[in-house]
C-alpha cells in the first residue's frame, strides 16, 4: 500500500540539504510509528522516494514523497503523528492513498511553479519591464555548460507561465527529468539583459508546487489522489 | 521563526550551513526572559565531531531539566566561516538563541583531547572574551572546563575561571545556586569564585599559587586562601541508574561521525592496563541497571528514529549483564529496524553468534587490541590478552566465516625492544597461520586472509603507572613504526598483513601538553597568534609552527617528553584527588618495570583507593 505524503518547508531549515532533509524524515516516520514498509537484509531502509530534490536555500509550499506501508490501519492520524515528530519549518500538509499502479513520485514531475522575492529595490524596479520583455520575445536564449559541451535553449520553451506582481515574481516551468529549467536559469535569461546579475542570496526562493502531467494538463502531484487524513 | 546571526549570503557560500543554524529537532528553546542562568555548552571542534559527543548532551539535557536555566550550544566554526566572522566581526553565536556566547553567564568547554587547545583561543577569540581568566569581568561568561583533560588543566588553567573536576551530574546544580545567590548579592567576580572554590571537585586556579624547582619540576602547589582545599576531589555519580540520561538526545541534521543512539551501560573500568587513562580516572566501576538499559533504549529509539544504536563504555564484555542486554537488544532492533554497532567484544562464541546475527559476516572484521608484540611486554603494561586468547579466539571466528582481523598496538611503551617489536608481526603471521591451518582450502571460496595491524605512540598521561614513563623522540618513533614494519615484511605471510602507522609530530604535543605545567599556557598562546589552530586536524596542523612557539618561548620539548622522572617528583596535576592513590599507582610503576602483572578489580582488589567512594562495584 502506498501514500504519497505532500509537505512544507519553510525557514531556517532551508539550509538543510536534500539527502539530510530526507534522513530527517526518515527518522520522523521512524518515531511517528509509521508502519512503512523496509528492505530486507542487514540495514534495513525504509521504502520511501522523494519526488524533486529541494536545493539549499530554496523554500517549499508543497512537496512530495511517496513511501510504502504494511498497513493502512490508523492511517487517517499519520499526518497528526509525522508532524508531532517533525521539526520546526517541515510541516506535513496531506496524506494521499496512491494506487498500486501509479507512477512513483520522482518519474511523475513534469514541471514546477516558482515564487521570487527580491531584495535590492534595482532589481524589483526593473521586474515588470523584464517579465514584459520576456512575454513579447519568441526567443529568449539561454547556456548550460554540460559535460558534452555547451548546451543552448529557448527558455520560452521551458516556460509555461510568467507573472509579476507587486515585485515579486511567480512562474511555471519544465522540471521533468530530461528538460528540467533551474530558476536561476530563467533569472539570468530575464534579468541579463538588463545588466543585472543576481547572487542566490539577493532573492528569496520559493518552489510552490510540483506538477505532474495527465491528460496533456499540468496538475498537482496529488491530484486525483485521494486524500486519508483527517480534516 | 528564529533569527539567525549570519545572512543569507554568509549561509549560502559557507561549506554545511546546516552546522550552524540550530533547530534540530530535540534541540530546546526557551524563553530567555524567564531564565536566571543561561549556560553554552562547548565543545571546540567542528559540529560533527561535537555532536557525536554523549558528555555534551547529559549536561545538556540536564541543564535544560532546570527550570532557572536554559542551555545551548556551540562548536568551532568552520576556516571559511571563522575567517568571515573575523572580517566581518560578527561575534560567536550559541546555536539555539543565535545570541553572542559572550552574552552568556556561563561558558562550558569540554576538554576531550589535547589537540582542541588552540581552538579554545578561536572560541573565546570570536566571543570576544578575553584570553586570560584574570582579564575577564562581570561582562563575560564565566569560563568553565571539564572532561579528561580537566585532570591535567595545567597547561591551560591561564585561560578558565574554573574547572570542574569529576562527572558534571553531581556538582552543577550547587554551582548554579552559588552563581544566583552571588550574582543577586552583587558581589565581585573575584568573590564569587573564592566561593565556588569551596564547592567539592571545583578547581579555581587563580586561587593556587605553584612554585618551582631550579630544575622546573613542581616546588610547591598551595590555595592562597586558607579556606580554600589543598586538593580538588574528583566528583562521581554514586547510583547511574538514578543519575540524568539523555533519552530526548538533539537530533544532527548533517550526519555527525558517530551518527547512533548511545547507551552508556557503566563508567570505570576493572582492567587496570597500566597506559590507559580512563581506565583510572573513572573508577571505580559502576553499572546501569539491565533494567534501565531497557527502558533507555526504548525511549531513545521512540524520541528519535535513529537508525542505529551503540553500547558505550570501557570494556562492554566486563558489564555483568551483557548477555541479557544484547538479546534484548537484537530483538527490540530487529522489530524497529533499527542496526546495532557492537562495540569491541572479547571474541567467544556467544560475541561471534551476536555479530553473526547483527552484521554482514563477510564485511565485518575481528577486533583485538593486543597492544604490544610480545607476551613481556604485555605483562609490562598490565594487559591481560595472550596471544592464546587471541589465536583461539580466531580459529573459533574462521571457523564460523570471518577472515578479516583488526589488532592494534602501541609503540614506545616502557622497557620497549626490538624483540618486542618483532614480536607484532609475529603475532598477524601467526594469525595468518592459524587460518589456513583452520579453514580448508575447498573452504576457502576465493577470500583470503586480510590482517591489519595498527600501531600508534605511546603517550604517557596523568594519573596512570605510566606518569613516570619517559616519552620517545620522533625520530625513535619513526625508527620503531621502520622496524615493526620490517618486522611485519620478514614474516612468511607478509602479504596478507597490512601495517598502518599514525603520525608522530602530533603525539609529541600530545605528550606535552598531558603532562604540562602552567608554564605551557604561554605557548598555547603564542601558536594560536602565530597561525596554530584545529591541530586534531592533517590539513590544518602546523608542527613547524608549534616547534617556532616552543623555541621562542624558550620551552623545552623534552623537559616534558624525554625526561626522566623520579618516583618522588611532585606532578603538576597531584593536587587532583581521582581517588586512586599515587602510590598505588607508584606501586603499579614498579610492578611494570618488574614485568609483574596485577589482577583485575573482579579477581582481587589491588587497594588503589577508590573503595574511599562507597560505590564501586568489586570494591571491598
Ligand atoms: S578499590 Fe579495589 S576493586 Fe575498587 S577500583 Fe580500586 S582496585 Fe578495583
Amino acid at each position: 500500500m502506498k501514500l504519497r505524503v505532500r509537505f512544507s518547508k519553510f525557514g531556517p531549515i532551508k539550509y538543510i540539504g536534500h539527502l539530510d532533509t530526507m534522513r530527517f524524515v526518515q527518522k520522523a516516520i521512524k518515531s511517528a510509528g509509521i508502519p512503512v514498509k523496509y528492505t530486507e537484509g542487514f540495514s534495513p531502509h525504509q521504502v520511501l522516494s522523494f519526488a524533486f530534490p529541494l536545493g539549499v536555500g530554496m523554500e517549499a509550499e508543497s512537496e512530495y514523497f511517496d513511501i510504502e506501508v504494511v498497513s493502512m490501519e490508523g492511517v487517517e492520524a499519520f499526518k497528526d503523528s509525522l508532524n508531532r515528530e517533525m521539526c520546526d519549518g517541515l510541516t506535513v500538509l496531506n496524506l494521499y492513498e496512491l494506487p498500486e499502479k501509479a507512477k512513483g513520485a520522482m518519474a511523475s514531475v513534469s514541471a514546477a511553479s516558482y515564487k521570487i522575492s527580491f531584495h535590492d529595490e534595482r532589481t524589483a524596479a526593473i521586474l515588470s519591464e523584464a517579465v514584459k520583455k520576456f512575454k513579447e520575445s519568441d526567443e529568449v536564449k539561454s547556456f548550460k555548460e554540460t559535460k558534452t559541451g555547451i548546451r543552448e535553449r529557448n527558455l520560452k520553451d521551458a516556460v509555461y507561465d510568467i507573472d509579476e506582481n507587486e515585485g515579486i515574481l511567480t512562474f511555471t516551468c519544465d522540471a521533468s527529468s530530461g528538460g528540467n529549467l533551474k530558476p536561476s536559469a530563467l533569472l539570468e535569461g530575464l534579468f541579463s539583459p538588463f545588466g543585472i546579475e543576481l547572487k542566490p542570496w539577493e532573492y528569496t526562493l520559493t518552489r510552490t508546487e510540483v506538477y505532474k502531467t495527465e491528460d496533456e494538463k499540468i496538475v498537482p502531484l496529488s491530484a486525483g489522489l485521494k486524500a486519508v487524513n483527517h480534516d | 521563526m528564529r533569527k539567525l546571526a549570519l545572512n543569507d549570503e554568509i549561509l549560502l557560500t559557507i561549506d554545511k550551513p546546516a552546522r550552524y543554524i540550530g533547530g534540530e529537532k530535540n534541540s530546546v528553546m526557551k524563553d530567555k526572559t524567564d531564565i536566571a542562568v543561561r549556560f553554552v555548552m562547548c565543545f571546540p571542534d567542528l559540529y560533527e565531531i561535537g555532536m557525536s559527543h554523549l558528555g555534551i548532551q547529559i549536561l545538556y539535557g540536564m541543564f535544560n531539566s532546570y527550570e532557572d536555566t536554559w542551555c545551548e550550544r556551540v562548536y568551532s566554526p568552520g576556516m571559511d566561516l571563522d575567517r568571515i566572522m573575523r572580517e566581518k566581526k560578527i561575534p560567536l553565536f550559541a546555536l539555539e538563541s543565535q545570541d553572542p556566547v559572550k552574552d552568556f553567564d556561563f561558558l562550558g568547554i569540554t576538554l576531550q583531547y589535547e589537540m582542541c587547545y588552540t581552538n579554545i583561543l578561536q572560541i573565546l577569540d570570536l566571543s570576544g572574551i578575553p584570553f586570560s581568566a584574570k582579564d575577564r569581568t562581570w561582562d563575560d561568561p564565566v569560563v568553565i572546563g571539564g572532561g579528561p583533560c580537566s585532570y591535567n588543566p595545567e597547561p591551560i588553567a591561564e585561560f578558565f575561571d574554573l574547572f570542574y573536576i569529576g562527572e558534571g551530574e553531581t556538582q552543577y546544580r550547587n554551582l548554579l545556586d552559588l552563581y544566583k545567590e552571588d550574582r543577586a548579592k552583587g558581589v565581585s567576580r573575584e568573590e564569587f569564585l573564592h566561593h565556588a572554590a569551596l564547592i567539592p571537585g571545583i578547581y579555581v586556579p587563580c586561587m593556587y599559587e605553584v612554585s618551582y624547582k631550579n630544575d622546573g619540576t613542581v616546588a610547591s602547589f598551595e590555595p592562597i586562601y586558607e579556606d580554600i582545599p589543598k586538593t580538588v576531589k574528583k566528583q562521581i555519580v554514586k547510583d547511574l541508574s538514578e543519575s540524568f540520561y539523555p533519552t530526548r538526545p538533539v537530533l544532527p541534521f548533517i550526519k555527525a561521525t558517530q551518527d547512533r543512539l548511545v547507551l552508556e551501560i557503566m563508567r570505570g573500568c576493572i582492567r587496570g592496563c597500566r597506559f590507559c587513562q580512563a581506565g583510572q580516572l573513572y573508577r571505580p566501576i559502576r553499572e546501569r541497571s539491565l533494567e534501565t538499559l531497557k527502558q533507555y533504549a526504548k525511549e531513545l529509539i521512540a524520541n528519535t528514529g535513529h537508525e542505529e544504536i551503540c553500547l558505550s563504555s570501557l570494556s562492554s564484555s566486563d558489564y555483568t549483564e551483557l548477555e541479557e542486554l544484547l538479546l534484548f537488544l537484537i530483538d527490540e532492533c530487529e522489530a524497529k529496524k533499527i542496526n546495532i554497532s557492537l562495540p569491541s567484544l572479547r571474541i567467544d562464541q556467544f560475541s561471534l553468534d551476536v555479530m553473526n546475527k547483527v552484521q554482514d559476516v563477510k564485511k565485518s572484521s575481528l577486533t583485538f587490541a593486543p597492544e604490544a608484540g610480545s607476551q613481556r611486554l604485555r605483562n609490562v603494561i598490565n594487559k591481560g590478552l595472550t596471544e592464546e586468547d587471541i589465536l583461539s579466539g580466531a580459529k573459533l571466528a574462521f571457523e564460523g566465516g570471518w577472515n578479516k582481523v583488526k589488532l592494534y598496538f602501541m609503540l614506545g611503551l616502557p622497557t620497549e625492544t626490538e624483540e618486542d617489536i618483532k614480536g607484532i608481526g609475529l603475532l598477524c603471521n601467526e594469525i595468518c597461520k592459524t587460518y589456513f591451518e583452520t579453514v580448508p582450502k575447498e573452504k576457502r571460496n576465493g577470500q583470503k586472509i586480510q590482517v591489519t595491524a595498527s600501531t600508534s605512540f605511546f603517550i604517557p598521561k596523568p594519573f596512570t603507572a605510566f606518569q613516570w614513563a619517559q616519552m620517545y623522540t620522533e625520530s625513535d618513533f619513526r625508527e620503531k613504526a621502520y622496524q615493526t614494519r620490517l618486522g611485519i615484511m620478514e614474516t612468511l605471510n607478509q602479504r596478507s598483513i597490512k601495517y598502518n602507522w599514525h603520525d608522530t609530530d602530533v603525539s609529541v604535543l600530545e605528550g606535552v601538553f598531558a603532562r604540562g605545567d602552567r608554564k605551557i599556557s604561554g605557548v598555547i598562546r603564542y601558536a594560536y597568534e602565530s597561525g596554530c589552530i584545529f591541530d586534531a586536524w592533517n590539513e590544518t596542523f602546523r608542527y613547524d609552527l608549534w616547534l617556532k612557539a616552543f623555541e621562542d618561548n624558550g620551552i623545552s620539548i623534552d623537559f616534558y617528553t624525554t625526561r626522566k622522572r623520579e618516583d618522588d617528583e611532585i606532578f603538576p596535576w597531584d593536587f587532583i584527588d581521582i581517588g586512586v592513590s599515587k602510590s598505588f599507582l607508584l606501586r603499579e610503576w614498579h610492578n611494570a618495570l618488574m614485568e609483574k602483572v596485577s589482577p583485575n578489580c573482579r579477581m582481587q582488589c589491588q587497594g588503589c583507593g577508590a573503595a574511599s567512594y562507597g560505590v564501586g562495584l568489586y570494591c571491598p
